[in-house]
């Protein structure tokens, strides 16, 4: 009788745990190619992260570099890659679209697409409580 | 009196359980550390005595002569044919140097960081190519690196 009121105590502590940590999503690489060179990739930050593998990745980033005529070439890039090692990368020079990669942080959920000349096409990211890993 | 003995008689094997795992990774570890270097690395550095490592001289040494005179770059007209010229060279070196990359099938960071930094160097139009050339070759998988 005792051991089922224990029983009953410890499922309803772990049951009540596991309502508090709210909705979790996560959302692992997935980079599909359309056989024309263009493609899209989507994935969150944190999955990538904590990947089982070393290998999956996703992120973007800009590029500043000096140029000799004195000013600085600038191009914005996303890349991405899956745990079975399929890559996808695009680059960007629109300033809408790099501008766009100051938004990205640690726990967003990024989705990217590219034409068959590897510029981007699309760049969204999504930051929200679902991509936070479970405590 | 029974259940928090067994309880922690359970916690214990976990933690044996863990320490066991743990040690098995570390030897893992050391034997990946012990391994000979991959088949890639070796040809990219069997590559570097060959045309690989010239085209990377050459590079340098296009980069080094333009910074060399940027006030007179600025004074010339952007069509101008010294500029032109040039632009040509490096862009030819530079889409050569992707091709070596290829076919090695890999590029490190620092490989990378020359190669753009050359291909910001290029008219628009050609460092567009470039860029296309480039991640064309990331993405179908030949060349394995990261912008």
């Amino acid at each position: 009788m005792r051991m089922k009121q224990v029983i009953s105590v410890a499922g309803l502590i772990l049951g009540w745990s596991a309502a508090m940590a709210g909705l979790v999503q996560p959302a692992p690489v997935e980079v599909t190619l359309f056989g024309n060179g263009a493609g899209r990739a989507a994935g969150d930050m944190v999955s990538a992260r904590f990947s089982k593998d070393s290998v999956a990745f996703i992120g973007c980033g800009v590029r500043r570099i000096y140029s000799i005529d004195g000013s600085f070439g600038v191009f914005g890039f996303c890349e991405a890659r899956t745990s079975s090692g399929v890559t996808g990368t695009c680059f960007s020079q629109d300033p809408a679209l790099i501008e766009s990669l100051a938004s990205i942080s640690d726990y967003s959920f990024i989705i990217f697409s590219w034409n068959a000349s590897g510029a981007c096409t699309s760049i969204g990211n999504s930051t929200q409580s679902v991509y936070i890993p479970d405590k | 009196m029974k259940i928090p003995i067994t309880l922690g008689l359970l916690q214990t094997m976990g933690v044996v359980v863990l320490i066991v795992h743990a040690l098995g990774n570390e030897e893992q570890v050391d034997a990946a550390l012990a391994r000979p270097l991959p088949i890639c690395d070796q040809a990219e550095r069997a590559m570097l005595g060959g045309d690989e490592a010239r085209l990377r001289s050459v590079i340098r040494e296009e980069l080094t002569r333009l910074q060399a005179q940027p006030l007179q770059r600025a004074r010339l007209p952007a069509t101008g044919r010294a500029r032109k010229e040039s632009d040509d060279r490096l862009s030819q070196a530079l889409a050569q140097q992707i091709e070596t990359y290829r076919a090695i099938g890999t590029i490190t960071d620092e490989q990378m960081q020359e190669l753009q930094t050359g291909i910001v160097q290029l008219d628009p139009s050609s460092r567009l190519e470039l860029m296309s050339k480039l991640i064309q070759a990331l993405n179908s998988g030949e060349m394995k690196g990261r912008l």
